[in-house]
């Protein structure tokens, strides 16, 4: 027989008649109170109630297997009845395995209420439900896989089937292409706008609810906007997190399982040290991403890690949003460094009309001496973070924002901005700090797409920084070298880097870090260029030269007055 | 078997290592004891600007070089606020005036069509605020500088 099931009738009737029961209850309660004489007429009304609420479950059964069915969206789902009567939790069983696979339910360690909520939340997204129907927000989605590891896991294994509706649009987001008038990059705008598109479309609540559906696909997608990224990798960092307390448990007993080991000079007993304390600081993110609902646009926990956050959303009220790209031997230990770095130019916006990106998009080298001086990092990280600035400006013009972008490159982060723009970097302003180079194969202007004619370009270098070695160094083979030095590049405006928080000259070899100490002359010239403010360009270093016994020693007491305020467009 | 002298020497070795931990716990201990410093004097510059309203945007011990966790520590401490009419003139006027008078050196960046800058630094330690134009909306913060 061929049943026809609307699901949100079902929903509305589950609503009712959990409204139901509690009316009789409450009522049979404060007639009970209300009089001194037994009434034995109501001892029948519990049992009722219990009745009505044991038919809940089946009518929530009911109304999840026809919203998983429902995939055109028409409001009814029909299927087949194996005889006149039905069955069906294995009906909602065998729906679930072939939508979600066979182990999903098992895999995802919901009881069975739990599991109800979450696959009517999930077949809610791309319908339309009666108002008075209440589905599993994304707040308490969120709670429960924060809760659930497993369930996080089980999510992560899950990829969108094609079909109608915004699953089946996700798939065909992901499908190979032959050819296209325009070639594959006309593709990849066309998908980047169709996938904003779709998740704009939907309620924002199911929009959420689809992100965390299909994490590892939309953690990842192109176009997907920033809040619903960020919604997809919390699930993923769930599961990070679950894996990374496994990886400490076991270097940990490793570590003290090795105490006992012999060794002369006790080398083996510590080798652990390192990798735990890694993991340690790894968990401590993890956490805190989790804690404090920080917004990670782009997560890999793979090797030394990657990922991308935003430390406050695009609004219409949005002025300048800046990219901070960091150097070498940055990884995910040392990311909650970086992005507190960004965050104190965000923080000290008076109208919070600047957000900050942190961008660790993939691997940058260990070592300053072993790894910095090959550009394949950077050669590999550009195009990925110039695709990462078409999504920026999406995010941007979609909030409505008059927003002015800054991408900025501190040591080895300066050359992967600079190979950025051989990929058509979309900036307003590059900012070069304390930069290992413009980039490798950009020696000058003409090396630059016509694309980045209209970028504002900036560039600081401490006197006495050892990156001025590196900075114009020649190229050799087609692997060392970042191309010309960014403070003589054409149309640069170089910025004074001026005196620590102390009041001494920021000079020197700790200058390569020390530029980014709040308050100091400048980390206010970077803020000034995030917020299109006013900065102070290039004084050059006074030295006084001291005849002593032993010869002319040379120190630098300040700065010369060659410098300018300059407006930031 | 372990012999004696193996493992005096090895203790010898290692003794290294557990006065290191302890220097930890002192750089900890010192920001920490800078830390209160640092959002006292953020505390009283809101005072001074007669700000109310106030949220705390971040009050963080962090390594002063992300890449190199030996470095030290510092700790930052940033408040969001709002300010009465006649803020700026205060800032860049008296309050300046008195914090100089306490030691502190005093910035002023240059005024732009957003906000108004004003830093002051003593010793390691920094202070600064800005205030919107165009709102009454503020931000002090301050730095307590490297702890190592």
């Amino acid at each position: 027989m061929k049943v026809e099931v609307e699901h949100g009738k079902l929903l509305i009737a589950v609503a009712r008649l959990g409204g139901l029961a509690d009316e009789v209850e409450r009522g049979r309660a404060r007639a009970s109170a209300g009089t001194p004489v037994d009434l034995p007429s109501l001892d029948v009304l519990p049992a009722k109630v219990a009745w009505m609420c044991a038919q809940v479950p089946d009518l929530e059964d009911l109304a999840a297997l026809a919203l998983l069915l429902d995939t055109g969206g028409t409001g009814s789902a029909a299927f087949e009845m194996p005889g006149d009567t039905w069955d069906v939790e294995a009906m909602l069983d065998g729906a679930v395995a072939a939508r979600f696979g066979p182990d999903f339910a098992t895999d995802s360690g919901l009881d069975d209420d739990q599991l109800r909520a979450l696959l009517i939340a999930f077949g809610s997204v791309g319908k339309t439900l009666p108002p008075e129907v209440d589905v599993m927000t994304p707040g308490e989605l969120r709670t429960l896989v924060v809760e659930h590891p497993d369930l996080a896991r089980a999510l992560t294994g899950l990829s969108p089937r094609p079909g109608a509706g915004p699953e089946g649009t996700i798939f065909s987001l992901l499908q190979p292409v032959l050819t296209a008038p325009g070639g594959g990059a006309e593709i990849h705008e066309e998908r980047r706008i169709a996938a904003r598109d779709l998740f704009e479309s939907l309620p924002s609540d199911q929009a959420s609810i689809l992100a965390m559906m299909f994490p590892s696909t939309v953690g990842t997608l192109s176009g997907v906007p920033f809040s619903n990224l960020a919604a997809a990798n919390t699930v993923r960092i769930v599961v990070a997190l679950d894996d990374e307390r496994t990886n400490l448990s076991d270097l940990e007993a490793r570590h003290e399982h090795h105490q006992h080991d012999w060794d002369f000079l006790g080398r083996n007993n510590d080798d652990l040290e390192g990798p735990i304390e890694d993991s340690g600081r790894r968990i401590d993110l993890y956490e805190s991403i989790l804690r404090d609902d920080r917004q990670i646009l782009f997560f890999d926990p793979s090797g030394d890690g990657a990922m991308v956050e935003i430390d406050r959303p695009v609004t219409a009220s949005t002025q300048n949003v800046g990219v901070l790209v960091p150097g070498t031997t940055s990884d995910l230990p040392s990311f909650d460094g970086n992005a507190r770095r960004s965050r104190t130019f965000s923080d000290a916006d008076p109208d919070g009309a600047l957000s900050m990106i942190t961008w660790m998009g993939g691997d940058l080298p260990d070592s300053i001496g072993r790894d910095a001086p090959f550009a394949n990092y950077a050669i590999d990280l550009g195009p990925g973070l110039a695709d990462f600035s078409h999504d920026v400006r999406l995010e941007i013009e979609r909030a409505g924002s008059p927003a002015r972008t800054t991408y900025a490159g501190h040591s080895y982060g300066g050359a992967v901005v600079g190979r950025s723009e051989l990929h058509a970097l979309d900036a307003d302003r590059v900012l070069h700090i304390e930069s290992a180079g413009m980039g490798h194969d950009v020696h000058d202007a003409g090396d630059l797409p016509s694309s980045q004619s209209g970028v504002d370009r900036y560039s600081m270098t401490a006197p006495g920084d050892l990156i001025e070695l590196a900075q114009g160094a020649p190229q050799v083979t087609d692997n060392i070298g970042h191309g010309a030095d960014p403070d003589d590049f054409p149309g640069t405006v170089r910025l004074h880097t001026g005196d620590k928080v102390g009041g001494t000259p920021n000079t020197g070899v700790g200058s390569h870090t020390s530029v980014f100490q709040e308050g100091s002359d400048a980390w206010q010239n970077m803020y000034a260029v995030f917020t299109g403010g006013k900065v102070e360009t290039y004084r050059s270093p006074n030295y006084e030269h001291v005849f002593t016994g032993r010869g002319v020693a040379t120190y630098q007491d300040g700065w010369n007055d060659d410098g300018e305020k300059v407006d930031i467009p | 078997m372990r012999s004696i002298a193996m493992i005096v020497l090895l203790t010898a070795l290692v003794g290294g290592c557990q006065s290191s931990g302890g220097n930890d716990v002192d750089v900890k201990q010192r920001t920490e004891e800078k830390a209160v410093e640092t959002r006292r004097d953020v505390d009283d510059l809101v005072e001074r600007l007669g700000g109310t309203g106030v949220t705390v945007s971040h009050d963080d011990i962090i390594d002063c070089d992300p890449q190199d966790p030996d470095a030290g520590l510092l700790h930052n401490y940033g408040v969001r606020f709002t300010v009465p009419d006649g803020a700026e003139a205060a800032l860049k006027g008296d309050v300046a005036a008195a914090l100089e008078a306490e030691g502190w050196t005093v910035r002023r960046d240059p005024d732009t069509e957003r906000e108004v800058s004003v830093r002051f630094l003593r010793g390691e330690a920094s202070l600064g605020a800005k205030l919107s134009r165009s709102t009454s909306n503020a931000t002090a913060g301050g730095s307590s500088g490297c702890v190592s």
